[in-house]
């Protein structure tokens, strides 16, 4: 199926990956990344406009999140019960809740990109659980953007070659995160065991 | 470092994600310095029935028209669009298989460098 997506490509290219992209923020399982990095690697063969194939992916994501979005705040509680009758489904979805519950837009924004399987189900709840519009909304767009720009870019960069682009881009995405997790569990480590001024209301968070 | 054991000590568990996730950096780290290694001398895709000609070319580091007249396939002008070799072979009533052994046999002797596509 995705060597037949492929070929389309460079005929109905933008129309196919807006609509590719659009549907994938709907956990629709399409392989968005692979046609964002092929369309990339389109661009840089100039068969397709590198800017338009940017827009093209970034405009399908951005509103997919708003259709999830809306269809939680519709829907709400009952659509989001319904789903979680299947236990894979659930795990994420309650991932997704404790993300949005702690730190709102920082969740929307690293669940385009950093944690993209999470997405769909991050907009979903933001919806239902009456997350801002707007914080959502420009939170969801700053995500869309580097999550086109990091596989259109990496489709460009390694002209075409998908495996390549996936492999670099997929190392660079876990060091991003694992360094991420350094600096947090780090400053969670060192700030609370260095010698305390006031050691009362940190025990708390002892693990 | 020895900041580090008497954190470690004090909270054995936070210690130990901390280094966890130390180890799953370098990994990462690791992993993409020997991927661009890899495929800074290793950059050339197999044909394939979706690629266009441009894409191949691009990714074989040829001039799409040389690689055009090589192989004998229509010039991106014939339809106003760039096709996949799927679509020229359909075209000319010929199984896609024989297009790519026409591109391959091009490569081979635009790029006699090269190893095999």
């Amino acid at each position: 199926m995705t060597d037949w997506l492929l070929a389309l490509v460079p005929q109905y290219g933008l129309a196919l990956l807006a609509a590719t992209t659009f549907l994938s923020c709907l956990a629709l399982p399409l392989p968005a990344s692979v046609l964002m990095l092929t369309a990339g690697g389109f661009a840089a063969a100039g068969d397709l406009v590198l800017w338009q194939v940017f827009g093209a992916a970034a405009t399908g994501g951005v509103l997919g999140d708003q259709l999830g979005y809306w269809a939680g705040r519709r829907y709400g509680t009952a659509f989001v019960g319904r789903l979680r009758s299947d236990p894979a489904r659930d795990r994420l979805l309650a991932r997704a809740d404790a993300l949005i519950d702690r730190q709102g837009m920082l969740a929307v924004f690293l669940s385009r990109w950093l944690f993209s399987p999470l997405g769909p189900w991050v907009n979903l709840i933001a919806g239902s659980s009456g997350h801002g519009w707007t914080r959502f909304t420009l939170a969801g767009l700053a995500g869309e953007l580097i999550w086109a720009a990091l596989y259109v870019g990496a489709g460009y960069g390694f002209a075409g070659n998908v495996a390549a682009a996936s492999q670099a881009l997929g190392s660079a995405l876990g060091l991003v995160g694992g360094a991420g997790a350094v600096l947090a569990l780090g400053y969670w480590l060192f700030s609370s065991t260095t010698p305390p001024a006031k050691t009362g209301d940190r025990r708390r968070f002892r693990l | 470092m020895s900041r580090l054991l008497s954190a470690w000590r004090a909270r054995p568990l936070l210690g130990s994600a901390f280094l966890l996730a130390c180890a799953v950096t370098l990994f990462f780290a690791g992993r993409l310095v020997v991927y661009t290694a890899y495929w800074a001398t290793h950059g050339e895709m197999p044909v394939e029935p979706w690629m266009t000609v441009g894409y191949i070319a691009r990714s074989w580091g040829v001039d799409p028209r040389a690689l055009d007249a090589a192989a004998g396939l229509p010039l991106p002008e014939v339809k106003g669009r760039p096709q996949p070799l799927a679509e020229i072979a359909r075209d000319r009533g010929v199984p896609v298989s024989q297009v790519i052994a026409e591109v391959e046999a091009a490569l081979q002797r635009l790029r006699p460098d090269a190893a095999a596509p």
